[in-house]
């Protein structure tokens, strides 16, 4: 009568025990206390300098996901070009939605994983595969494949977090909608921030890609979509979410009914990266015919938001495109 | 190594330790429900309200055995609200003389259990009120698991910018999620109070009020195992001195079968070792049979006149026929009337669903309806991906159903405030109802220059994550009602929600992609900007 039951743990941790009668309470607490002070300290950390835009120059790889994931990178120079040894690495796929890969709403789990191995042959400290979901994070990590891919790689730690506690307080100055928001505290701990969007259509923004994908990395994203100009406030949160590498999964295109589907699915095999988060996405919307329509890059508001605050090119014949694979 | 406690101690750990690997595999060895399908009081009741035998509760005659063998042995050493009463009575140094109220009235117990009989026959249960095994199983749920796992968070959240100091991640990127539930301040009171009766004399609920122990207190009259005293009695009232239960009369020689627990304690402390519990050589071949209260003609007229007031106050409250739109039931739940006979308001749905947006009712069910299961979907969704809540109801009351049968399951459909709403109202960029709906019941159509939102009605499932999710502060500008609603006593959901025109899912789960929604010709697709 259980079968097909959707068990799973939901109190995970192990209480560690003080042995009766080792401390007596005063100096128990006395210790707790001075422990906690020490968090609360370690708790400030300067925020790391955002780096500024380098040439636009994209590579675009076919194959199947991991090949063509990699293959982009070799283009690029190599995962060593952009992951130095000992530094902290966050990894931002598309995980919002508890539907397998087939529907093209979540990035696939073979990019993200390659990504991480790559990431930890290139001597990364740490890698953590970080998305706050829209839907409940256990379903989605099972349910997208994400889980299953990692779960061969250790040192990895996939997470959606869900306590305002790990975020961080971050003003925008340079922002027109978007003044401050909380962002996921280890990306401003982090050297490296790498972007994994999947490709798909946004029945309000047109298309998700790189920059739409930024807003995962946010606590409250309702205060987009409720108290301010949605495009623009994309185009803000770039100008403090500076990935060094945007990588597009584009193995599958999620051409209608997007962000989460059901809709068109179709196979692309292809995947772009780039350092310029706004040209992968320029080069994103290209990819396909979205809900039957070829449409331009600079028909996509937040893109031109995007590239009104100097975040990037959405000139794509000025960029350049490094094709590899089949 | 005391029996008695050991035992006591043995059951109340099995009884958390059931309760909180209720979501676990674990529980396919151990049922987490299993102290609840051992109450035959439960059994009786839910029994006549449904006039049918529920078989669930077969592994409720082991404890009617055990009380025609050893009277109330069950209380003494295995009711985990009795250990918690003990424990409670041990730290407090509790007094244990009888208060003179109760000695008065001696029927007291008896009567309530006759008043909860005779108001289940007239179709009203007070188990959610009275009965300690669910009364325990639910505070359980709505109050020390919150508890517990709040206070988790709190010290994970102090602990946690140390731990990712020194990369402990495994403490760092722990969470612990509280659930929350309304009407906390009345579960606590509730059971603050019951635990506070055993404070005040020991197991003053015990025997004063409980009807579990009274029912076990009628079948043992006759108990094998019961206290005797033999010939070496001295009369020095030492026994009368210990009892936690006022079982011992003024005359040591007495016990009263309806409230002794044979713990035993009188006869640790008899000099003259005169107590002992097995038929004796020595002593009276029988134990005395000096429990038995006989309730005057008066009090039974009066149980009987209190039970049907009772059940005639639930059956003329306006709650039972008064049409309550956001009275959104588990997925699977029996029709109303059916589901409210079944329930016995344990709180297990609600302790293991998988968002914690079952919650208990206050009036929204009816006088009666008072702690039975509703979904709160402002507060949290309803998943898709889980059955659990069916999977653990002891009764039947939600039924137990596959994932895909409970899908189908259609639990209310979402409404659309469009006065509310920020596109109809205010021309804002949100879809936010629509990225998440797991059943892709919104679409958006062209109105006025913008895309707005529209429910679907026939692929609705009534999940709430549209109600939940929505960016508007306070009240969603989309809601969930019940209108839609299936609730099936038997059969298939599945074919019901297909003859009724229902599409939730079909083959696109398997990845088939949909029928391609191409704009028209000189319209944009959705998002974008002219050239």
């Amino acid at each position: 009568m259980r079968d097909g039951v959707a068990w799973g743990h939901e109190m995970g941790t192990d209480s560690s025990r003080i042995g009766p009668q080792q401390f007596d309470r005063r100096s128990f607490l006395a210790g707790m206390g001075a422990l906690a002070g020490a968090s609360i300290l370690a708790s400030w950390v300067p925020l790391s300098s955002a780096r500024a835009g380098e040439t636009s120059r994209l590579a675009v790889a076919k194959g199947e996901a991991a090949s063509a994931t990699r293959l982009a990178l070799e283009a690029l120079g190599g995962i060593d070009s952009f992951v130095k040894s000992g530094d902290s690495v966050v990894l931002k796929p598309n995980a919002s939605f508890p539907n397998p890969p087939s529907w093209g709403c979540n990035t696939s789990p073979e990019v993200v994983a390659t990504v991480a191995r790559l990431c930890l042959e290139a001597g990364a400290r740490r890698v953590v595969v970080v998305d706050n979901t829209l839907g409940n994070p256990q379903l989605c990590f099972s349910r997208s494949g994400l889980r299953d891919a990692l779960s061969s790689i250790p040192q990895v730690r996939l997470l959606a977090p869900k306590q305002e506690g790990m975020y961080r307080e971050v003003q925008v100055p340079r922002g027109r909608a978007l003044r401050s928001t909380k962002v996921f505290g280890e990306v401003m701990e982090s050297e490296r921030l790498i972007n994994l969007p999947t490709a798909k259509s946004h029945s309000a923004t047109g298309v998700s890609l790189g920059l739409k994908g930024l807003m995962g990395l946010v606590w409250d994203r309702n205060t987009f979509h409720r108290d301010m100009d949605l495009d623009q406030a994309i185009a803000d949160l770039a100008t403090v979410l500076r990935p060094t590498l945007t990588i597009l999964d584009g193995t599958r295109g999620l051409l209608t009914a997007g962000p989460g589907g059901p809709g068109k699915v179709e196979q692309w095999n292809t995947v772009v990266a780039g350092t310029d988060p706004v040209a992968v996405d320029a080069y994103g919307v290209t990819l396909g015919q979205w809900y039957g329509q070829r449409v331009r890059p600079d028909q996509v508001k937040h893109l031109l938001a995007a590239r009104a605050h100097g975040l990037g090119t959405l000139e794509l014949g000025r960029v350049e495109i490094l094709e590899r694979g089949a | 190594v005391n029996l008695r406690r050991s035992l006591q101690g043995l059951f109340l750990l099995l009884f958390f330790l059931l309760f909180f690997t209720s979501t676990t595999s674990f529980s396919r060895m151990l049922p987490p429900d299993l102290f609840l399908r051992s109450d035959p009081l439960a059994g009786m009741i839910v029994s006549v309200m449904a006039w049918s035998a529920i078989t669930v509760f077969l592994p409720a005659l082991v404890v009617v055995g055990s009380a025609l063998l050893m009277g109330r042995a069950f209380c003494g050493y295995a009711c985990p609200l009795g250990t918690l009463a003990d424990l409670g009575a041990r730290l407090a140094r509790t007094p244990h003389e009888e208060p003179s109220w109760l000695r008065r009235r001696p029927g007291l117990p008896l009567l309530i259990l006759l008043l909860v009989l005779a108001s289940s026959l007239l179709g009203f249960s007070l188990l959610a009120w009275l009965d300690p095994l669910v009364l325990l199983s639910r505070t359980t749920a709505l109050v020390l698991q919150p508890w517990l796992l709040e206070a988790g968070r709190a010290v994970l959240g102090i602990f946690r910018p140390l731990a990712s100091r020194i990369e402990w991640f495994w403490l760092s990127d722990a969470e612990l999620h509280t659930p929350r539930y309304w009407l906390e301040g009345l579960s606590v009171a509730w059971m603050g109070g019951i635990l506070a009766l055993s404070l005040w004399r020991s197991r003053l609920w015990c025997r004063a009020v409980c009807p579990l122990g009274s029912l076990l207190g009628v079948l043992g009259q006759r108990a094998v195992l019961a206290r005797r005293v033999g010939d070496s009695c001295v009369e020095c009232g030492a026994c009368e001195k210990v009892c936690p239960m006022g079982a011992i009369g003024r005359d040591p020689r007495h016990t009263s079968r309806s409230r002794c627990l044979i713990c035993g304690r009188c006869g640790e402390v008899c000099p003259g070792e005169a107590i002992g519990f097995l038929p004796m050589k020595t002593g009276p071949a029988r134990a005395p049979n000096g429990g038995w209260i006989p309730l005057s003609r008066r009090a039974l007229l009066a149980a009987g006149a209190g039970g049907l007031m009772a059940g005639l106050t639930v059956r003329v409250d306006a709650g039972r026929a008064a049409p309550r739109d956001r009275l959104i039931r588990p997925p699977g739940a029996l029709p109303e009337p059916l589901f409210l006979d079944r329930c016995l308001r344990c709180g297990l749905c609600m302790s293991v669903c998988m968002s914690h947006t079952i919650q208990p009712s206050l009036w929204e069910a009816g006088l009666d309806g008072i702690w039975s299961p509703r979904l709160d979907l402002r507060l949290a969704p309803c998943e898709k991906h889980c059955n659990r809540c069916g999977q653990v109801c002891p009764t039947g009351a939600v039924r137990p159903l596959s994932l895909e049968e409970r899908t189908h399951a259609k639990i209310g459909t979402a409404i659309l405030l469009r006065e509310r709403c920020l596109v109809w109202e205010q021309d804002k960029k949100c879809l936010v109802c629509d990225e998440i709906c797991p059943y892709d019941a919104i679409e958006f159509r062209e109105v006025e220059g913008m895309r707005r939102p529209f429910v679907t009605e026939s692929r609705c499932n009534g999940c709430g994550y549209c109600e939940h999710k929505c960016p508007v502060q306070g009240q969603s500008a989309i809601v969930v009602a019940r209108m839609g609603e299936i609730r099936l006593e038997k059969g298939s959901f599945v074919e019901e929600a297909r003859a009724r025109g229902f599409v939730f899912e079909g083959s696109r789960e398997e990845g088939e992609s949909a029928p391609p929604s191409q704009s028209r010709e000189g319209e944009l697709p959705p998002g974008f900007l002219r050239p």
